[in-house]
């Protein structure tokens, strides 16, 4: 399985490359009026509104140092209650995307820790250069977040 | 050189200093160490140059790269002043010309006789008759290489059905063009012996009026010469 790597503070994290559609550098995003505070903002990729997350803020409180290795990472999200429904486009800037690893099932380890509060960490693999914690993108938006972002799916409920 | 702690350890140890690493054995390169690829890595964590993200917010805001989806494909080829298109599905293969053997006591002017691709021995056609294609004089330099297609109807590779292929001689196999059927326009009326009785549409690829041959006809037609 191949992983695309990248850090949150110094902890480093991981997405499936099968789930990303492209990594982009931090383009300016605009920021809608009164818009919540983990939204990084709106970018336009490609003529259509995309909402950007900044993984920082959501793990560590703070938000990405902005580098040049700081970038957006374009992911497929997936519903969990909809995992056949077309995915919406979803960015995630994070710090030093600048990696991929092959990550096979037996590097990886159960956590046994299931955290309410970050249900987006999935399993967690352990290779040369240290842990790789899995973020699972389906369990990144609460639900009312979710609402809020995607209007669309709102109207097929 | 002047050397200080913040001299990279591949300039103090390592291949461009005096090679005392003992990592060298391992990777007998620095170039292969991790140590080395973290501190290129290391080259990105660095303030963006000035107009780096607007230049970025631009690129990205455009278009990106056509999508495939729902585009039709076309092996394009040149007959003399013509651009012809095959459905892929049927091409068998592309090849370097081979001598043809004429076969006797027949018009040799559409079938040209038999010749061998890949151990198999195939019949000749010769489309540039069969349908009547012109021959422009050559306008600008001559490029590209002649070539024999060998064809097969789709349904029959697709079957066990007797194998049925046919070649062909062609100036110029020009390769795969992507279209959208929305940019195919009708054949012209079709004159006898020429390539629009053959043609299901005209789509313009690059600077060229490529005539999309109907595969059922095309194959009817190169079945017709061989009887």
């Amino acid at each position: 399985m191949l992983v695309l790597t990248f850090r949150l503070g110094e902890r480093r994290f991981g997405l499936r490359a099968a789930e990303i559609r492209e990594v982009v550098p931090l383009a300016a995003l605009s920021m809608p009026p009164k818009a919540p505070e983990w939204l990084a903002g709106l970018m336009n990729y490609r003529g259509h509104l995309v909402p950007v997350l900044d993984l920082c803020l959501l793990a560590l409180g703070q938000p990405c140092v902005r580098h040049m290795s700081t970038r957006v990472i374009l992911a497929d999200y997936r519903q969990e209650d909809k995992p056949k429904a077309a995915p919406h486009l979803l960015g995630l800037l994070a710090e030093r995307v600048t990696e991929t690893v092959r990550l096979s099932p037996s590097d990886f380890d159960d956590t046994g820790l299931d955290n309410p509060e970050a249900r987006w960490l999935g399993p967690v693999a352990h290779d040369a250069q240290g842990l790789v914690h899995i973020v699972e993108p389906a369990h990144l938006l609460p639900p009312e977040v979710r609402a809020l972002l995607f209007t669309r799916d709102n109207a097929d409920d | 050189m002047i050397q200080n702690s913040t001299t990279p350890c591949w300039r103090r140890i390592g291949h461009e200093g005096d090679k005392s690493c003992p990592n060298l054995a391992d990777f007998i390169h620095c170039r292969t160490c991790p140590v080395f690829t973290e501190a290129g890595l290391r080259l990105f964590d660095r303030d963006p140059p000035e107009g780096y993200q607007e230049e970025w917010t631009q690129t990205l805001a455009q278009e990106g790269r056509q999508s495939l989806e729902g585009t039709q494909c076309a092996a394009v080829f040149r007959m003399g002043a013509e651009h012809l298109g095959l459905p892929p599905r049927c091409i068998r293969g592309v090849f370097s010309p081979r001598p043809v053997r004429p076969v006797p006591h027949r018009n040799a002017a559409i079938f040209q006789g038999m010749t061998v691709l890949q151990g198999e021995v195939v019949p000749c056609i010769s489309v540039r008759a069969l349908l009547g294609v012109t021959d422009l004089p050559e306008t600008g330099p001559r490029q590209g290489f002649p070539r024999f297609i060998l064809v097969e109807p789709d349904r029959v590779q697709a079957s066990d059905r007797l194998p049925e292929p046919y070649a062909f001689a062609v100036d110029e196999a020009l390769g795969l063009s992507r279209f959208l059927p929305s940019a195919v326009q009708p054949a012209p009326a079709t004159v006898l012996r020429s390539p629009a009785t053959y043609t299901r549409g005209i789509v313009l690829l690059g600077q060229e009026r490529v005539s999309l041959l109907d595969e059922d006809l095309f194959f009817t037609a190169l079945r017709r010469a061989m009887s």
